[in-house]
């Protein structure tokens, strides 16, 4: 299931029940990549002229009612010459570093021809805990 | 039931057409301006390129896979139900 990186995951879970105090990441870099990312598995991370390799740094505003979104903007020009495909994207922090979320773009494979640009908006990457086990039961 | 598909938002970074589409495969060509009066992926000689904006949703459950679990839960209960009656 999308979001949480296992390691990740294990932290907050030391930190809400055994003690164990959590380390906020004070840099967040956010990758994109051409695989879809799992829990435990990353994603093949994007490269070539107009991406560079660790990503990109966000920020990401103040959580609320178990949400969050960024506030930063970002956008990556392609010029490798052929067409991106990208899948995923990857939130990491710059000290481990380790990787703390994960998902896919809505729709993906994106794909954005040479010379395009990929662009990230303030708010475009939606970030939920909330359950939505009453749509279901 | 699953979530909405966001759209792409792609916008001529010459003339700033702006437009939105589904076409995740071929976003670019969404954007027919007067930089580009053909339709094309706005990567060609000559042409403007556009900058194509995507969202992403992350969330601790996805819908999909919750609504194939509870599937999955409820044919589980109806084949119990067969072999008790």
């Amino acid at each position: 299931m999308a979001m949480f990186d296992q390691t990740d995951a294990t932290l907050v879970l030391k930190a809400e029940l055994n003690g164990v105090n959590y380390t906020a990441p004070t840099t967040l870099k956010t990758k994109l990549g051409t695989s879809a990312p799992t829990a435990t598995a990353n994603m093949t991370e994007l490269t070539g002229t107009g991406y560079t390799t660790g990503g990109t740094t966000m920020t990401f505003s103040t959580a609320s009612a178990a949400a969050t979104s960024n506030s930063s903007t970002a956008t990556w020009t392609n010029g490798s010459g052929s067409t991106w495909s990208i899948v995923g994207l990857e939130i990491w922090d710059t000290v481990g570093p380790n990787r703390h979320l994960w998902g896919t773009w809505t729709g993906q494979p994106i794909s954005i021809a040479n010379t395009n640009s990929f662009q990230v908006a303030a708010a475009g990457i939606a970030i939920s805990l909330v359950l939505w086990v009453k749509v279901l039961y | 039931m699953e979530f909405p598909l966001d759209p792409l938002t792609v916008e001529c970074q010459q003339c700033h057409a702006i437009a939105e589409t589904y076409d995740y495969q071929h976003p670019d060509q969404a954007v027919t301006c007067r930089c580009c009066p053909v339709q094309h992926d706005h990567a060609g000689i000559g042409c403007r390129p556009v900058t194509i904006t995507a969202t992403a949703r992350l969330m601790l459950f996805d819908i999909q896979e919750l609504m194939e679990m509870a599937a999955a839960r409820d044919q589980a209960l109806f084949i119990s139900e067969e072999v008790t009656t």
